[in-house]
């Protein structure tokens, strides 16, 4: 087992977090929150109450994955600046995340960094790129939603408003099985991402006091409002 | 690697649940940790001593790895013969290696059904627009969406992974998301009838049912059935109640009226997160429980329901989410799994996997995978509840069980409710009373008249209140917006009951016959029409209120021409009088005749020219100290003579307690009381004024006072000749702190009582509150005691004995029980009975076995038992041999001289200290004499059944006789000492909307109040500006004036024969008076000058029983099951007859104005279940101890047929005719919404359930909002969807877009078989020289009308907002924005003023607004209308206005009012003005 860095009491004071070892600076999470503050379209919650205090909790989850992600890139010669001059791809905000499905099966945190980072999302596509789904995973798919991505039957206006109809009979394996194969490694992919990314946090982040994750149960400001 | 080099080492070993192998054959798992290894070495495990190599086995080595650390393997193992619990020496052998361990033999067959959920709030801290469809969770602490995203993600999973199964629940999101995508339709159904989807509850949502009244919680049943069973098809079996602060005690037999079959929810029985919550650090043991987590909860009228209980909260299973690997969530799944066995009835166990707004758990079908491929035992599986429940069933059956009966009162859970906004519990109650009178009223009005009944504003009213019912409405736990946002939905509903209400009397009044009085009474005389809405004959005080003054002098005078006393106030607008004999659910009338008399109220003095102080009736004599704040020094109840005060107290007085900000542990808000222990009441100084006043009718102290700086306060009590009851209100004023609570204490001890409190169709015991240090009579600080033990109760609580259990000449009162059966297996078959017997007599139990922990810990129990049964002997019962055992030997004695004399015995064994000393705050009452304990015990089994069927039959007049030699003990109950013990007396206080009540050990009533609280999420708001009160607090703190209503009502006996619910019904439910006014003074219709529309008998104040009505309506709910069809009274009307003492009873029910015909007992949806013989026109209806009868009957009241003359069509009908609703055209109430048209995504206007109508068929524009180029074409899909069941629906969509666009097509009619829906697509087209800006599209329904109902006729539309603009010219402007705030109003009582806004649109085309006025409870009666609308001009403005015209008999006050409106889904509050009502 590779050894753990752990943020000793007498650090906590400056560091929320460190990612393989190296420090989060509670400065770094005072930074994002004056950021957010400031940007914020919706109504945050008040500095110094729980509520607030959760925020806190998410923003120290963005940055140690912000960092995570720097340091996993960096370990596959993911190169920022490659990046950015679009000589690596990335794949685009819209693809990854094409609807609000998407954003809650990656959670909030993850799918803010993917939207936020390129660099990110290039992870992601190298991370996930065997991510395949098999033939028996589509027909299984549309044996069980046979309509799910049936074109609509456009055919006869037979009530003289032209209302789409739903097909009479579900479309056949090959009519829908590009859709559902991009469907379900779409999901596949995100899935995976997760994982992984779930487990590298795991090895790699230590939270400390106060810093812990909003949503572990153990910390005093997960006391579930009700 | 030097590490390998190390032989094999055997660490530790130990005995699993698991099972690997053949399901039927299957092989445990011991666990085995090693280290080091050469090589692969076999490891197995086989028995100590080697001998018996059958007993333990492992039929195949499993290699073990070299492991350089900790290496883990498991090892399977056959145990034939053994039997589960058994620990057999064992020893794991590998190599060379062995290591000696205890193997304990686990049983196999073992299921855990993982229910993935996601709990739903319509409202709480952010609004319902948000939590439906417009939330950004982003940025923010967890895993949470709103409501359409998170059906959306549950759906698309469940459609990928074939495994996953989840649950879908409140029709607050359902309803939306069905018609808002009506292409799920066809996958949701499906996934329903493949037992892949659930629906759950049966409810509209998860409500607060102890803050309600019966009958709402019903009708949220009616609700939440219709949507779910008949518009969407499924079969809603439990009651899925996850979160609502405790329960009605009636609940559970309501839910099985409906249908349901079981129920699972996770507060009750303990407090907050249960008896699993972790406190510092450290998890609770759910063995904590007395009793396993699945039982049949049971409801005082008997009635139960197979409950499974999560006692490890509704989000027990979640938070494995956040494991990052696979096996860390199997082994955290496996973990709940170990606790929750411990305590479940069954081989099953419910997993509740979901918390607040959750997606999918990534992790659950993956280990439904993987676990189960791994072993054989346990399972765990996604599943279903109803998969869950049918295992336990199953399971149950084939064991012969029963499960465990539980009458427990599933109470207090979260004290804060009963009390925080306490404005919107008064307004809910006032509501829900409203609509009540309305339905019984619009239904006898349409018998006799023929006029159409109201059912789709009755309907509105009803979803109303249930959605207000909810856990985060009702118990003020919400944020001040939504606050806001509520109040327009209890007013909505207060409006349309009191407006059907009102017509239906004023209709009902005009038919009453005048020409018989009409001899005796001068022709310039006001007919008066008293009505009364109870069905027993009363006397009562009444008020009549006329607009234009009649005259200053007025006489009531009867139709015998007898002058009555009266009282003319406000200029001759107001007459009050006592109104005698009226008869039941009937009227009598009266005339006012002008008179030179000058009959108010007049001022006493006492001697000297003092203040009088004291005033009298024939019922009670009652004095007031002023040097103490005007509170009750005495009273004195007559004819009785008894003082009811305290000695030295002081009655009436208002209680400030400081309370801390939020809760000193849990941080959180206002569903908390926190008091911190300084208190300051009323009695500490003189009252500013107190004046007493003698009038014809009754006579009233007012008394002023102030608390500190931290309130004003104005208080009446008033004594009425005739009436039983002190009548008080309190009006508070300058409440201008922050975290305090108010509570009124009236300290009226009654010697051997216990609290006793009515709740929904039942009255029930309940223990003494633990408010006080009864030393330094400080309030207990929360933080060191956080229990109290509030409770809410109904309409009334009181001191009294419910049920009683005189041992000799000693009589000791119960209240709460522990019921200590011999065994799990014997509690169903011999403790059920008991339970049922117990909770009609008011004392709830808890079934509970010798080896379970003892009931009475308040760390864990949400409440305390007074009293032990035990159920057999000590050689039977391994609890009464200890307690005898302790107890000494006289008592064994005595125990055995019953049985040699009879062969049965029943024995009281005193508690080692009265009831007081061990009743304190942080009380613990498990160990072994804390309680007495009551012993049931009998020579055999059969004996011990008749002693405890003996025990039954004795509960039938809620008393226990005992007789024994051994000593009785000290049965005191109370602290205070009194000269007797027990005093067989009741003192009770009537509420109107102030649910919140302690009674103290020493005799003191407490009702909670009101509060400031500012915890969390009080001042929250979602859509910015924030605005607060005028004075800048929060809404959550009530700086306004508030008035509170009560009264106070004693007598001898217990609370059956002091007739306290009678008298609380009278006090709740005022006498109704009609002023006709000229047009129908003359007017010459069928109905005598007295007369009863439905008498029930026994009902009211008689001896023989009290049977109430819980409603009566037209039958039938047809609109919110999406039937076309209009439910008519005179077809069938529908009664709910509710036994109100526990006892059982023949309900004798006739219509004196006619016959009853065709009637037929029904569920609670008012299906009929088997008819009902009908005999000289009356029916008799025989009811069990607070049974809930539903009665379909036809109304046949051919007297007023043949009074009227039998015209062509019948007299009814002519009656109709003749009546001014009916020749005015309008209905009883409204058939449509005020504002037109309406708004289909209704939620985002925060405007509560559904429009009038239900909105049965709505079509949507998809997306809502889109962006867009000038020039471009624009492709947006319309859907359009039926709700409607029972038939095809016809109509068309058009599509209205600004000025030069086109929308092709623009005009499409549909057809849609009963839920059907259809889509295409329309094309807009931008023109190119269309400026940037905000451009709606409004696509309007119209159905075609015929045979619909009127409420179906109303045009619905939606609108989508384009915005079109470049990149160099953006789209800009608002689409609603406030252009004029309005101004504060000061008005004179009988004046008038005007509150409104003027609001903008930059959009570019019209807009449909919607405008609300928000003002608080006691401000709706003279500001409204509730709601306007208009339409508001493409780029311009329009001012929406209201009026502010409190009547002459207004009370002077401060209060507030702002506007919201609504335009398209975009919402604008404005600021809250002040409105001072000055007089």
């Amino acid at each position: 087992m590779r050894p753990v860095a752990t943020v000793a009491a007498t650090v906590a004071a400056t560091v929320a977090a460190t990612v393989a070892g190296e420090g989060i600076a509670l400065a770094e999470v005072d930074r994002r929150e004056r950021q957010l503050r400031a940007s914020a379209l919706a109504a945050l919650p008040a500095a110094g109450s729980s509520e607030g205090r959760q925020l806190r909790r998410w923003l120290t989850q963005l940055l140690v994955t912000e960092r995570v992600v720097a340091l996993e890139a960096a370990a596959r010669d993911l190169d920022q600046r490659a990046v950015g001059a679009r000589s690596v791809a990335a794949p685009t905000e819209e693809e990854l995340l094409p609807d609000a499905t998407a954003r809650l099966e990656l959670g909030s945190v993850i799918s803010a960094v993917l939207t936020s980072s390129a660099l990110a999302r290039a992870l992601f596509a190298a991370v996930t790129r065997h991510v395949e789904v098999t033939e028996d995973e589509v027909a299984g798919y549309h044996a069980r939603n046979p309509f799910r991505f049936a074109p609509p039957d456009t055919a006869g206006p037979a009530d003289g408003a032209g209302w789409d109809t739903r097909p009479s009979r579900p479309p056949a394996l090959d009519e829908v099985r590009a859709a559902i194969a991009a469907d379900l490694r779409a999901a596949a992919r995100r899935r995976a991402f997760a994982t992984w990314l779930d487990s590298r946090r795991a090895e790699l982040v230590r939270l400390a006091p106060g810093y812990e994750h909003p949503g572990d149960p153990r910390q005093p400001d997960n006391t579930h409002k009700h | 690697m030097v590490l390998f080099g190390r032989p094999l080492q055997l660490i530790s070993a130990e005995s699993t649940e698991l099972f690997v192998g053949r399901r039927e054959a299957p092989l445990q798992v011991v666990r085995i940790r090693y280290t080091g290894g050469q090589e692969p070495t076999g490891v197995r495990v086989e028995a100590r001593d080697g001998r018996d190599g059958h007993a333990v086995q492992t039929p195949e080595p499993v290699r073990a790895e070299p492991a350089p650390g900790e290496g883990v393997l498991e090892v399977p193992v056959a145990t034939p013969g053994a039997t589960p619990g058994q620990r057999i020496p064992a020893a794991v052998v590998a190599g060379r290696a062995r290591l000696n361990f205890e193997l304990t033999v686990a049983e196999p067959g073992w299921t855990m059904f993982m229910i993935s959920h996601f709990h739903y709030d319509p409202v709480w801290w952010t609004t319902q627009a948000a939590y439906t469809s417009s939330w950004q969770a982003p940025p923010g602490p967890a895993r949470q969406q709103h409501g359409f995203d998170l059906v959306r993600a549950h759906l698309e999973f469940a459609r990928r992974e074939p495994e996953y199964k989840f649950v879908l629940a409140e029709v607050d999101y359902l309803k939306p998301y069905w018609d808002t995508h009506p292409e799920d339709r066809v996958d949701l159904r499906r996934l329903i009838h493949e037992g892949r989807v659930e629906i759950m509850g049966g409810a509209y949502n998860e409500p607060n049912t102890n803050l309600t009244g019966p009958e709402t919680t019903i009708r949220n049943l009616v609700h939440g059935m219709a949507f779910q069973r008949d518009v969407l098809g499924a079969d809603p079996a439990t009651a899925w109640q996850l979160d609502a602060f405790g329960h009605d005690p009636a609940f559970p037999g309501m839910a099985a009226d409906v249908g349901l079959t079981s129920s699972s929810w996770a507060r009750g029985p303990h407090h907050q997160w249960g008896p699993m919550q972790v406190l510092a650090g450290v998890r609770g043991d759910p063995e904590r429980m007395q009793f396993r987590s699945e039982f049949e909860w049971i409801s005082p009228s008997g009635r139960g329901l197979l409950t499974s209980y999560m006692p490890g909260h509704y989000s027990a299973g979640w938070w494995m989410d956040a494991s990052p690997t696979l096996s860390d969530a199997e082994e955290a799944t496996y973990q709940l799994f170990l606790a929750l066995k411990k305590v479940s009835t069954t081989r099953n166990v419910l997993l509740p996997v979901g918390t607040d707004y959750t997606p999918p758990n990534k992790w659950v079908t993956r280990i439904h995978r993987d676990w189960n491929a791994r072993y054989a035992w346990p399972r765990f599986v996604c599943a279903l509840p109803r998969e869950f429940f049918t295992a336990v069933r199953a399971e149950l059956g084939q064991r012969g069980l029963q499960p465990s009966p539980q009458t427990r009162d599933m109470n207090p859970i979260y004290t804060g409710k009963d009390v925080s906004f306490i404005d919107t519990k008064q307004a809910n109650r006032a509501a829900e009373h409203a609509v009540l009178h309305a339905e019984r009223f619009a239904a006898f009005a349409g018998v006799l008249t023929g006029a159409p009944y109201p059912q789709a504003a009755l309907a509105k009213a009803w979803v109303q209140l249930a959605y207000g019912a909810h856990h985060d409405a009702i118990t003020g736990s919400e944020s001040d917006q939504v606050y806001l946002d509520l109040l327009t939905s209890w007013r909505d509903a207060w409006q349309l009951g009191s407006t059907a209400r009102d017509n239906a009397l004023r209709l009902l009044s005009s038919t009453v016959d005048t020409s018989a009085a009409a001899s005796v009474l001068p022709g310039n005389a006001l007919r008066v029409i008293v009505w009364n809405p109870l069905p027993h004959d009363r006397t009562d005080v009444v008020t009549v209120r006329v607009e234009k003054p009649f005259s200053e002098g007025v006489r009531v005078r009867d139709t015998d021409g007898v002058d009555l006393p009266a009282v003319v106030e406000h200029g001759g607008r107001s007459v009050s009088f006592i109104a005698r004999d009226v008869p039941s659910l009937g009227w009598r009338e009266f005339r006012l005749v002008p008179a030179f008399v000058e009959p108010g109220w007049q001022e006493a003095r006492g001697a000297h020219g003092a203040h009088a102080t004291e005033i009298i009736n024939e019922h009670y004599r009652l004095r007031v100290d002023p040097s103490r704040g005007g509170g009750v020094a005495s009273l004195v109840e007559q004819p009785s003579g008894r003082e009811l005060i305290a000695e030295g107290e002081i009655g009436n007085e208002l209680v400030v307690y400081d309370e801390y900000p939020q809760h000193p542990h849990f941080a959180e808000g206002p569903w908390h009381l926190v008091p911190r222990g300084p208190v300051i009441g009323s009695s500490g100084g003189p009252a500013e004024s107190v004046r007493t006043y003698r009038s014809p009718i009754g006579e009233r102290l007012v008394i002023t006072g102030r608390i500190g700086r931290q309130l004003r306060y104005t208080q009446t009590i008033t004594l009425w000749h005739a009436v039983p009851r002190v009548d008080c209100s309190t009006t508070i004023d300058e409440f201008d702190g922050a975290d305090r609570l108010v509570r009124l204490r009236w300290p009226c001890p009654v010697p051997g009582a216990m609290p006793v409190s009515e709740v929904g169709d039942a009255v029930v015991a309940r223990g003494f509150g633990l408010l006080h240090d009864p030393v330094t009579g400080r309030s207990v600080d929360t933080a060191e005691h956080p229990w109290t033990l509030d409770n809410p109760a109904y309409t009334w609580f009181g001191l009294s004995s419910s049920a009683r259990i005189r041992v000799g000449a000693a009589v000791r009162s119960i209240a709460v029980a522990e019921v200590v059966s011999p065994s799990e297996h014997a509690c169903g078959p011999m403790a059920r009975g008991l339970l049922v017997a117990l909770v009609r007599a008011g004392v709830t139990a808890t079934c509970s076995t010798p080896d379970r922990p003892r009931y009475g810990h308040l760390a864990v129990d949400s409440n305390l038992p007074d009293v032990r049964i035990a159920l057999g002997g000590p050689a039977r019962n391994a609890f009464t041999a200890k307690v005898l055992a302790d107890a000494g030997s006289e008592y064994t004695a005595e125990l055995e001289r019953q049985l040699n004399a009879t062969g049965r015995a029943r024995m009281w064994v005193p508690a080692a200290a009265p009831l007081a000393v061990e009743w304190v705050p942080g009380a613990d009452l498990r160990y072994l004499r804390a309680l007495p304990v009551l012993v049931l015990a009998g020579r055999d089994e059969a004996a011990l059944g008749a002693a405890v069927a003996a025990v039954i039959d004795d509960l039938a007049d809620a008393e226990v006789l005992v007789s024994q030699d051994a000593p009785v003990g000290d049965v005191s109950t109370a602290g205070a000492p009194h000269s007797v013990v027990f005093d067989q007396r009741t003192v009770a206080l009537l509420n109107r909307g102030m649910p919140g009540f302690a009674v103290e050990a020493d005799g003191t009533l407490h009702a909670s109040l009101m509060r400031s609280c500012t915890g969390w999420p009080s001042g929250m708001w979602t859509d910015p500006p924030r605005r607060t009160a005028p004075d800048g607090s929060n809404f959550q703190l009530q700086h306004w004036t508030h008035r509170f209503e009560y009264a106070l009502a004693s007598g001898p006996g217990d609370w059956r024969q002091a007739a306290i619910p009678t008298r609380s019904a009278e006090f709740s439910h005022p006498l109704l008076a009609v002023a006709a006014t000229g047009e129908h003074s003359t007017n010459d219709g069928p109905l005598p000058a007295s007369g009863s529309l439905l008498r029930v008998d026994p009902a009211g104040h008689g001896t023989l029983g009290d049977v109430q009505l819980g409603a009566l309506k037209a039958t039938g709910n047809p609109l919110v099951r999406g039937s076309a069809a209009q439910a008519d009274p005179r077809a069938s009307v529908t009664l709910r007859l509710v036994e109100g003492r526990g006892t059982s009873t023949t309900a004798v029910v006739r219509a004196p104005l006619g016959r009853l015909t065709q009637a037929a007992r029904a569920d609670l949806l008012e299906r009929p279940r088997q008819p009902l013989p009908v005999e000289s026109g009356r029916i008799r209806v025989d009811l069990h101890g607070y049974e809930i009868a539903t009665v379909l009957v036809r109304l046949d009241l051919r007297r007023v047929t043949e009074a009227s003359g039998g015209g062509a069509g019948g007299g009814a009908r002519s009656g109709a005719a003749r009546s001014g609703a009916a020749r005015s055209g309008a209905g009883l109430a409204p058939e449509a919404e005020a504002v037109q048209p309406l708004y289909a995504r209704y939620w985002l206007h925060n405007r509560g359930p559904a429009p009038l109508g239900g909105l049965p068929a709505v079509g949507y524009l998809h997306p809502h909002r889109v962006t867009a180029a000038p020039g471009a074409d624009v492709t947006l899909r319309l859907t359009v969807a039926s709700d409607r069941t029972d038939g095809p629906l016809r109509g068309a969509i058009r599509l209205v877009g600004p000025d030069r666009w086109s929308a092709a097509p623009d005009d499409l009619p549909f057809e849609l078989p009963p839920g059907g829906h259809a889509s295409r697509e329309v094309l807009l087209r931008v023109p190119a020289d269309a400026a940037p800006g905000r451009y709606p599209v409004r696509a309007q329904l119209r159905l075609d009308a015929d045979h619909l109902p009127p409420s179906w006729r109303q045009v619905v539309e939606d609108v989508c907002l384009v915005s079109v603009g470049t990149a160099s010219a953006p789209a800009r402007g608002d689409m609603l924005r406030l252009d004029r705030e309005p101004d504060p109003v000061t008005v004179a009582p009988g004046g008038s003023a005007r509150l409104a806004v003027t609001v903008a649109t930059d959009a570019h085309a019209d807009l449909a607004v919607e405008a609300h006025v928000i003002s608080p409870w006691g401000t709706w009666e003279w500001i409204g209308p509730p709601a306007v609308g208009a339409e508001l001009p493409a780029e311009g403005k329009v001012e929406l206005s209201f009026d502010v015209a409190p009547p002459r008999w207004a009370e002077p006050g401060r209060w507030w009012a702002l506007i919201r409106v609504a335009a398209a889904g975009h919402l604008v509050y404005t600021q809250a003005v002040p409105v001072e009502v000055r007089s």
